[in-house]
């Protein structure tokens, strides 16, 4: 029989509160793949910090190859046998791919290191997977995607019976992600034990293929769990929904208006006599930008937003050279700008709504009497936008940081399309939003592509780049390499380009 | 003339190497460490203090790394336990060291200014050369700090701590430990730098005699981008460049001594504006 290798029970944790687990009980036998999948905010990952030690629950037991364990440390979740690989990695950047595997997880191991034999069982590891990594490169000129390599390195290095891996495929390219699978079924046939997490819907007909079991949980509490053998891949997308309706907002493409010459012309390189980045956009139209992160997408923003002026070329905005231009300026023209950062970047977490309402109006007019704020117009625009967007929050004095993430979203977005801009800049707009609220985001957006704003959606997001856009670019190296109408493309060859056929 | 300049070069390169080693240490581990100057102090004062009252100076040595030591333990519990910003509590722990050795000089000696002269650490000669056994000790340092950072596992948890703590910590390493053994072991070490301005350069305790060495020792670090052997040659650079402007200052009696006697800390100066090119400090540093 089989050794049950994970088992918790009735595990309960709240922050504050917000309920992130309540009474969560699962079991992981020894050799599975386990998948444990729902929305954003369904206390998937909050379950799995507990098992690599960095929360502790309330109350339950957690149980290690039959043996209860307390994991008050990632240390001691280390020794207990489970190894997690994080959304976000956690590398030495200034280390070689060696010594960061080496640093790894023996932490009773003391004196020299033996170089020679590490390097050889490295070697041998990378290629064991057919990984695509050197052993004395430095970790931080590598690709998100290799990075995930050295991590897997690491544990599988120091032998790990117990392989947790939290949203890593998001940040996948389609064959990366095919790559993925077939490391994970190397593990099962090593026998060890693999759970998998991923929120997105479109991933679970994927992980079917894969698990031997699945576990869908939603608001704290695993709602279903299924074999192998009735997995169905409708059932199972309904649980992690739940029974309301979600009304999948049909976005139509829109219309781009072409007639006319196109309002934003971009003729830039990024990088010294290299790079070339060339697109123009119409009224209505949506373009998507996407690529692996870092390929030239932050710098595209900073030439346009006039945030840095580090580009040669010409961007021209309905016949204005843009060059030079504060973002003050340019957002007098109607340029609006959306960063990925909400928290920090796209608002101020510790301001009121209201105080937040009026960033980026603040040099104007339109909330002002006699120079000077005019708080009960502020108050009063504030609700009226909360009221417009049905955005859910106590009032118009409620800091930012109280926000969901989704509503904080809607709110930032109301907010600049209230400037009534012609250009708006999206930047992984729906990045950990949950299926409702990335819904009510597309349609509010949907509203004013109608009325011809143009969008510029910056996502590495390859679902939602299909979707949405109406032409997409792919970046690579700082220069776009691949454009394409939207309904000529599929995920499979835009991954392609994202890596220009390195995989 | 060349040999004046040899031993004094030697003479003066002894001092900036053990501190800047020592702060090495506690640099790689991620703490600043700008009490260099205060480490070394308190050293130079309790070497002298252990050898008047032992007459032994290598008994004044143990003294000397037991008071860095001390002091490594008290920058160690104040920025890491304490949470005080480093930089804070390194000149906190300079001042602290200034204050504290004049006025056990006073309590114990009944002096001011200069102790009484102790019984100093003999060097041997071999021929026209004499050799302090602190350069030997220095070079043994020297050799097994570079096999502790770059060829053991405690070694890599140290730098790995220094770079990037969370990383480190996620892997299990026990990071605040770590930071903890280092910024101690860099006042010891410092701490045998002070006694080597006591009891090798002369055999008595003058107030404040560290003269801003300690802080000559940062800029040496830097320069010599926290790796032990590079910091091995900025410290000969800078002892040599000390060693150059003493000898214009006894040879040369016409130019002011102000400005031969300035000439190291304007090339510190320089190397803080980064005329020695941009270093890039353990990533980790501070934070």
């Amino acid at each position: 029989m089989t050794q049950v290798a994970i088992t918790m029970t009735s595990i309960h944790k709240s922050f504050d509160d917000v309920v992130a687990n309540d009474g969560v009980s699962i079991e992981i036998k020894e050799g599975e793949v386990c998948a444990i999948v729902g929305e954003n905010g369904a206390g998937k990952t909050t379950l799995m910090n507990m098992l690599s030690g960095s929360v502790q629950p309330d109350l339950g037991s957690i149980k290690i190859y039959g043996k209860f364990c307390r994991l008050k440390s990632r240390a001691d979740a280390i020794k207990a046998g489970i190894g997690t690989v994080h959304q976000h990695f956690k590398l030495v950047s200034s280390f070689t791919v060696l010594d960061n595997v080496i640093l790894g997880h023996k932490l009773r191991e003391r004196g020299f290191i033996s170089y020679q034999t590490a390097t050889e069982k490295v070697r041998e590891l990378i290629d064991r997977f057919s990984f695509q990594l050197l052993f004395d490169e430095p970790v931080g000129s590598l690709s998100a995607s290799q990075k995930q390599q050295v991590e897997i390195l690491r544990f599988v290095y120091h032998e790990t019976p117990i392989l947790i891996f939290d949203e890593t495929t998001s940040i996948l390219t389609p064959i990366e992600k095919e790559r993925f699978f077939q490391g994970i079924e190397l593990f099962r046939k090593e026998g060890r034990t693999v759970v998998l997490i991923s929120h997105k819907i479109s991933e679970i007909s994927e992980l079917l293929g894969i698990a031997d079991k699945m576990y869908v949980m939603r608001k704290g509490k695993v709602v279903a769990e299924y074999e192998k053998a009735d997995f169905d891949l409708e059932k199972i997308s309904r649980a992690v929904v739940g029974d309301e309706e979600i009304a999948v907002y049909d976005v139509p493409r829109s219309i781009a208006d072409s007639r006319g010459a196109p309002p934003l012309r971009v003729h830039m390189s990024l990088k010294k006599g290299q790079g070339r980045v060339a697109f123009s956009i119409s009224p209505g139209e949506v373009f998507g930008i996407t690529g692996v992160p870092g390929n030239g997408e932050r710098e595209i923003v900073d030439a346009l937003f006039g945030i840095k002026n580090a580009y040669n070329g010409r961007i021209t905005w309905k016949g204005t050279d843009l060059k030079g231009l504060t973002t003050e300026q340019i957002r007098r023209l109607g340029i609006a700008y959306l960063p990925e950062d909400r928290e920090n970047r796209a608002s101020i977490s510790l301001f009121t709504l209201a105080e937040n309402r009026i960033l980026g109006y603040h040099k104007t007019d339109a909330f002002t009497r006699k120079k000077r704020f005019d708080f009960s117009k502020i108050y009063e625009d504030t609700r009226r936008l909360l009221d417009k967007y049905h955005i859910v929050a106590p009032d118009e004095l409620s800091k930012a940081e109280n926000l969901s993430g989704g509503d904080l979203q809607k709110f930032l977005l109301a907010r600049e399309l209230e400037g009534s801009p012609e250009l708006l800049i999206l930047e992984q707009p729906t990045r950990g939003l949950d299926i409702r609220a990335a819904e009510e985001f597309y349609e509010i957006l949907q509203r004013s592509k109608e009325k011809g704003l143009a969008v510029i959606l910056i996502s590495y997001d390859l679902d939602e780049i299909l979707r949405i856009s109406n032409r997409i670019a792919v970046l690579y190296d700082y220069s776009i390499i691949y454009e394409v109408e939207a309904e000529k493309a599929t995920g499979r060859s835009i991954g392609l380009y994202m890596t220009r056929g390195r995989f | 003339m060349e040999l004046f300049l040899l031993n004094s070069t030697i003479a003066k390169t002894m001092p900036l190497l053990l501190a800047a080693l020592g702060g090495l240490i506690s640099e790689r581990s991620g703490v600043i460490n700008f009490a260099l100057e205060g480490m070394m102090l308190m050293g130079a004062f309790f070497a002298v203090f252990g050898a008047y009252y032992t007459g032994d100076p290598l008994l004044g040595i143990l003294a000397a790394v037991a008071a860095g030591g001390a002091m490594g333990l008290l920058h160690a519990f104040g920025s890491l336990i304490m949470g005080i910003n480093q930089v804070v509590s390194s000149i906190a722990l300079n001042l602290l060291a200034v204050g504290t050795t004049g006025f056990l000089l006073n309590q114990i000696f009944g002096v001011y200014g200069v102790s009484p002269s102790v019984p100093s650490v003999e060097s041997f000669r071999i021929g026209s050369f004499s050799i302090s056994p602190f350069i030997l000790f220095a070079g043994v340092l020297l050799v097994l700090l570079w096999m502790f950072l770059y060829r053991t596992r405690y070694g890599l948890r140290l730098r790995a701590a220094g770079e990037d703590s969370d990383a480190a910590l996620s892997l299990g390493v026990t990071v605040k430990k770590i930071r903890f053994c280092a910024v101690v072991a860099s006042g010891c070490i410092a701490g045998v730098g002070g006694a080597y301005i006591s009891l090798g350069e002369t055999s008595l305790f003058i107030e404040n005699m560290t003269n801003g060495r300690g802080y000559l020792a940062i800029a040496v670090l830097i320069c010599g981008r926290w790796r032990p052997f590079l910091v091995m040659w900025f410290a000969l650079f800078f002892g040599f460049a000390t060693a150059i402007s003493e000898y214009i200052h006894v040879s040369f009696s016409n130019i002011p001594s102000q400005f031969t006697l300035m000439f190291p800390f304007v090339l510190t100066l320089l190397v803080f504006a980064g005329f020695f090119g941009r270093t890039r400090p353990p990533a980790g540093l501070g934070k």
